[in-house]
């Protein structure tokens, strides 16, 4: 603590000498902030020292047992950074979503601007910190967990992100599940003010699961409302790289602290919100490691100048048996929608990722306590994208064919009409007909099926007349209402 | 580059001697008794030749090739292959093969392109004076074996000898070969021994413009290699005018159009969209055949099931109307074309129209009912009429839910030009499109989708790792895939082991690109040694690869399905398979038996062949050829742990809901009504996703959840495991596990 302080006169010193310094302010910015986390932490060292209850679970990668194993191990006294096992919030990008993370600041490094910090809430298995590193005893350069994960100092951000207070029924938050990661849940029960919870994971059925308060983090981020419907007004990291793919991938998830950086799995994004290769959630992500490994760029695609396209190319089940304007008429209205916001990829990508963004759609219908400041961001813009799309799936004619429409309204009442006309007449011809045979049984029951048929058309027919007449008047009707 | 520098010397040193010297001649003379005709020959000096030299060579008494005389056959063949447009080109093309490295030809179908130009390229190159040869790819099988037919027939050679050709499980060729048919692929895999094909002193690259998977993985590659091996000659040819992106590709190449014999064809639409376009089809037939001159149809249609329909209702059809006027309305010959139709069937369309009934009356006509087959690799003579419905069945595949599948789609501006380009093949023709010109003009795309964007990568990147080529991202695509489609193929590799987490090939990786099939059978077939169950599996396999061997006729299918009960394994149609197949062995593939019991023997005979290739690999591998005894209650539960291990990614899980979810992806699935699983187990692996209105696994069998988490642990990472069902009681199942080994 009393070296943070240290470290934050320091610098002021030097912003003196060079006070154009940008990375020298932000480096004071984030000290001060620093300062006010470790203040918050040692007010509240309940939180800490949860993780030593009794309940819970092995391998616990509760904050407390993190700090005291590794502040003097990751400490360098001739290095020029100040470095406590402070708490902050790290974005952490899984699939197209960034959530917020508490984490813990196991080294800052001053010279490169970057900070190794370890998040305490792993959202996948390689983040899961490496309790055999905590103890100094892991030395395996792939030992499958993580050793920190070093990240720009900018990308840091105070803990006050994450309002802890915002964890009350329906509430949507990080639960802790018993591999050690933390999956979507929502909050169904609870039992006091600090829990226990009972959560339900999302896509996980009904399944309720009771977790103590230290086992949950609210839900914040970008794009986490829902994956989907992200596009590039949220947020402003993405907003500046919005035409093409956005690159705010690659720092994120397990590094090793000066591993080879193909340690890292890498999450490529769409610059409309997608991500690609988002079933890699559920690999070990080698693919686009690999990818990273061969010096593939975000935005780009293959070939020699990553000139290649950057989507597969889509698959569509026409209908058997139609002809081609037929076929291109309905596809051309699906084809239409994917260029906007929420659109058939969208859904594509929700069908794929089951159940569970399904799931969580329903919910934020359901319940929406506005969390926090990003909550509020997320709900009003998928709101928005909803909206959007449903109005895109109108079909067009609906709002251009209405002038015509009235006009074809009263073709379609003469053709049905004449229709009519002539039906009757035929249907009078038929009974004379059968009249005229009632002696033989063949012929006459020949007629009686021909003038049923007859009079069942002469009833539809008359049907869509009566039907044609009624929107007729409601369309006079309207004219009344207009015209005063 | 050293290769090709030394019999030049060589060559230029016999020269000095005795200017008469002929390139076969060395060392030899003394001993040939046809010099006397030969030394009156022109001396052929390789990327010197002229036509007239060639020619000389051509015309003479004896064959430079075998040294016996020529038969009057080749006489007449040469004739008309003199009057082939390709011919008049000759000189032109020789001089921009000498100059160049790399030269592209456009000529239509019916220019000669395909039987002439390799053959010029021999004259001129004299591969086998360096030991070499020539190769020539094809994107079909049926074409490079008829073409290499027709091109023995025109060397006068037989083939398999100076000619032959090589598609994948048939080896046609000697050490005499100089010209090699093959199918692309297959130069692919030689690539895989050859990196720098120096078995050959040219390759042409036919049926460029169908850009096949392979042809563009080849022309990426023979890129690579031009600039190591100068002296390889490289011939692209495609059939469509664009060519512009060929000589891009190639640097600037340099351009050779032969034109092609065609007549203008008037091309019609109909003015609205068609309901129906079979129905369309076949209507239009009916009014060409009543209405229009003579001349022959082309129709083209999807898939062999439509096409079959379609031929039934023309016949039908038209004898109705033949029977209502006899006198105004002539014979008919429909006769339909796809790839899987046997060779002597495919034939039939070369067969004449019928003649009048009777003298004076109306003229018969052929009606060919085809595939896009006839779009551009076979040219069908006497065709006037060309019906088009705008549709073709193409691959697609999505790497996002691990799917590739034939759908039927509308087809491209160019296939449609091409399509009705091969009405005016022998005089001027029509061609009737089934869909407005507006539809033509608005909805079409440009071009087809090359095969490389539309299809799974697993084969290729194994292919491009044996070449030695790691970086696959800035790999020099004509057409680079989309990136997340490479992501699912080093993810495939990945986890089949046939790839390291770094990305390097691994042993088993190595011994996988060796067998000519999909990686996940060749995971099984590796693994199935340690399951004590290669032969059955290799059987199993060699079923897979053959063409669908159950007949069943639309008019007995009751009686079909009751034959095909009898094969039936209760526990997978994979397990039915090898039932059928240890049954046709039994019965020594007898035709009559396979008649009776609906079961196609030309696909069970290629399947048979099929496996002995696949045994001559595995023992060249040195990989054991075991069975578990029939006896055992293990025999078949190995046979099905062998194909969990190849197939484990593509695993369906029965939900409580009734209906089956892929692993992983959760798509929605249900068996295929041609499955033989009537108890719907908890998990099945599945061999393909059937992609139509509704999602259909396809060849299913039985596996248990334990297994999967026993041979795949890695994939069955429980802690990334999407949250379903099927997590759940893999997790039960592995606390199971983990119970019963603390007990132990």
């Amino acid at each position: 603590m009393d070296s943070l302080k240290e470290q934050l006169a320091e610098i002021h010193g030097l912003l003196r000498i060079d006070p154009d310094n940008d990375d020298l302010k932000n480096l004071a910015v984030d000290l001060e902030n620093l300062i006010a986390l470790q203040d918050q932490t040692l007010a509240n060292p309940d939180n800490a020292t949860s993780s030593h209850d009794p309940g819970a679970e092995l391998g616990s990668t509760g904050s407390a047992a993190v700090e005291d194993n590794t502040i003097d191990l990751t400490q360098d006294p001739n290095e020029f950074n100040l470095k406590e096992g402070g708490k902050c919030c790290v974005p952490f990008s899984v699939a197209s979503a960034t959530y917020f993370l508490p984490a813990m600041v196991l080294r800052l490094d001053r010279e490169s601007d970057e900070a190794t910090v370890l998040i305490l809430t792993p959202l996948t298995r390689e983040s899961r910190p490496c309790d055999w590193f905590l103890d100094g005893r892991c030395n395996a350069d792939k030992c499958g967990r993580s050793h920190g994960i070093i990240m720009s100092l900018e990308h840091l951000l105070p803990t006050e992100v994450l309002n802890q207070g915002s964890i009350k029924e329906g509430a949507k938050v990080l639960a802790r599940y018993r591999d050690g990661i933390y999956y979507r849940a929502s909050v169904v029960a609870m039992e006091g003010p600090d829990g226990p919870f009972w959560v339900n994971y999302e896509g996980y059925g009904d399944e309720k699961t009771k977790l103590n308060a230290d086992e949950l983090v609210p839900v914040s981020g970008l794009g986490v409302e829902d994956h989907l419907e992200n596009s590039g007004e949220n947020g402003s990291e993405e907003e500046s790289e919005s035409d093409e793919w956005t690159s705010d991938s690659q720092e994120h998830d397990d590094d090793n602290e000066d591993g080879p950086s193909d340690e890292t799995r890498v999450t490529f994004h769409y610059g409309d919100g997608e991500a690609m290769g988002t079933w890699e959630a559920h690999t070990k992500g080698i693919g686009g490691k690999l990818l990273a490994k061969m010096g593939y760029r975000i935005g780009k695609g293959l070939g020699k100048e990553g000139e290649g396209r950057l989507r597969p190319v889509e698959a569509e089940v026409l209908p058997a048996g139609k002809g081609l304007g037929v076929v291109v008429e309905r596809s051309q209205r699906k084809r239409k929608r994917p260029r906007e916001p929420g659109d058939a990829k969208g859904r594509h990508k929700r069908k794929h990722k089951g159940g569970r963004d399904a799931k969580s759609g329903q919910e934020s219908e359901q319940h929406t306590p506005p969390a926090d400041v990003f909550d509020f961001l997320n709900t009003s813009l998928n709101e928005k994208s909803t909206k959007s799309s449903a109005y895109i799936s109108k079909p067009e004619p609906h709002t251009k064919a209405k002038q015509p429409d009235k006009q074809k309204l009263h073709v379609d009442l003469i053709n049905v009409q004449t229709k009519a006309s002539q039906l009757v007449a035929a249907l009078s011809r038929a009974k004379e007909a059968l009249a005229r045979n009632k002696g033989d049984p063949k012929i006459a029951a020949s007629y009686r099926a021909k003038i049923h048929d007859l009079e069942g058309t002469l009833r539809s027919v008359q049907q869509s007349e009566a039907a044609i007449q009624r929107r007729l008047n409601t369309e006079k009707q309207k004219k009344n209402m207009i015209n005063f | 580059m050293g290769g090709e520098d030394r019999p030049r010397k060589k060559i230029r040193v016999d020269q000095s001697k005795d200017k008469k010297a002929t390139p076969a001649g060395n060392g030899t003379d003394a001993a040939n008794p046809y010099l006397a005709h030969r030394n009156k020959l022109p001396t052929l000096v390789p990327h010197k030749t002229t036509s007239e030299q060639a020619e000389a060579y051509e015309d003479a008494e004896n064959n430079l090739f075998t040294g016996r005389p020529f038969t009057p056959k080749y006489r007449e063949i040469l004739k008309k292959r003199r009057n082939l447009p390709v011919h008049k080109q000759r000189d032109e093309f020789l001089e921009l093969v000498h100059n160049n490295q790399v030269i592209i030809l456009v000529g239509e179908t019916g220019s000669g392109k395909t039987t002439q130009i390799p053959q010029f390229l021999v004259y001129d190159e004299q591969p086998q004076m360096k030991g070499k040869l020539i190769a020539c790819t094809q994107p079909r099988r049926v074409a490079a074996m008829s073409v290499a037919k027709r091109v023995a027939e025109e060397l006068d050679v037989s083939l398999g000898e100076e000619v032959g050709y090589s598609i994948r499980f048939e080896d046609c060729t000697s050490p005499r070969t100089v010209l090699k048919y093959m199918t692309d692929g297959m130069l692919l895999r030689e690539a895989m021994h050859d990196p720098l094909l120096e078995r050959y002193s040219a390759v042409v690259l036919d049926e460029a413009h169908e850009r096949t998977l392979s042809t563009d993985i080849l022309m990426g590659l023979i890129k690579e290699i031009c600039k190591r091996r100068t002296d390889l000659k490289v011939v692209v040819m495609s059939a469509t005018l664009d060519a512009g992106k060929f000589q891009k590709y190639f640097n600037d190449a340099p351009l050779l159009v032969v034109p092609g014999r065609t007549f203008p064809v008037e091309i019609y639409y109909t003015p609205e969209p068609e309901r129906d376009y079979l129905e369309a089809a076949v209507r239009t037939v009916i009014q060409i055949h009543t209405c229009e001159e003579p001349g022959d149809i082309l129709v083209f249609l999807t898939g062999e099931e439509e096409i079959e329909d379609a031929c039934r209702k023309i016949r039908a059809e038209i004898d109705s109307i033949i029977q209502a006027s006899p006198q105004t309305v002539g014979d008919v010959k429909v006769v339909a074309l796809y790839s899987s139709l046997p060779p002597a069937q495919q034939q039939r369309i070369f067969d004449d129209p019928p003649p009048p009934r009777f003298p004076g009356g109306p003229a018969g006509r052929k009606i060919v009912v085809s595939t896009n087959i006839a779009e551009t690799s076979l040219t069908i003579d006497g065709i006037v009429y060309v019906i088009d419905p705008g549709f073709s069945k193409q691959k697609v595949y999505n790497p996002r839910i691990r799917v590739e599948s034939l759908l039927v789609s509308p087809i491209s501006r160019a296939s449609a030009q091409q399509r009705s380009g091969r009405a005016g093949r022998t005089r001027p023709g029509k061609c009737f499109r089934l869909y407005t010109e507006k539809a033509f003009l608005k909805d079409l795309q440009e071009q087809t989708y090359p095969e490389i964007l539309r299809c799974n990568l697993g084969t290729v990147v194994l292919q491009l790792k044996k070449l030695g080529i790691d970086d696959l991202v800035h790999f020099d695509f004509m057409d680079p895939p989309a990136p997340e489609t490479l992501m699912r193929a080093l993810e495939l590799l990945n986890y089949l082991e046939a790839l390291d987490d770094d990305g390097n090939l691994t042993t088993v990786g190595e011994q996988m690109a060796d067998f000519p099939l999909d990686p996940q059978f060749c995971k099984a077939l590796l693994s199935s040694p340690k399951y004590k169950c290669s032969n059955e599996i290799l059987s199993i396999i060699a079923m897979l690869s053959a063409p669908n061997c159950f007949i069943r006729p639309n008019d007995q299918r009751r009686q079909a399905d009751e034959a095909k009960s009898q094969f039936t394994h209760q526990d997978g149609d994979h397990l039915t398979l090898l039932n059928v197949f240890h049954a046709y062995k039994s019965k020594e593939g007898d035709q009559s038996w396979c008649y009776q019991n609906y079961l196609n023997q030309r696909s069970l005979k290629n399947a048979d062949n099929v496996r002995t290739q696949l045994v001559r690999i595995m023992e060249r591998r040195g990989l054991e050829l075991v069975s578990t005894p029939f006896e055992s209650k293990k025999y078949y539960e190995n046979i099905r742990m062998a194909l969990t291990a190849g197939f484990f990614m593509q695993v369906a899980h029965l939900e409580r809901t009734g209906h089956y979810l892929t692993s992983k992806d959760n798509q929605v699935v249900q068996l295929h009504p041609s499955c033989g699983l009537d108890n719907k187990p908890e998990w099945v692996i599945y061999n393909e996703f059937v992609l139509t209105t509704k999602n259909y696994i396809r060849t299913c069998t039985s596996v248990r959840g334990e297994w999967l988490l026993e041979v795949a642990p890695a994939y069955y990472d429980l802690e990334n495991f999407p949250k379903c069902e099927a997590r759940r009681v893999l997790e039960r199942i592995a606390t199971k596990n983990s119970q019963q080994k603390k007990r132990r």
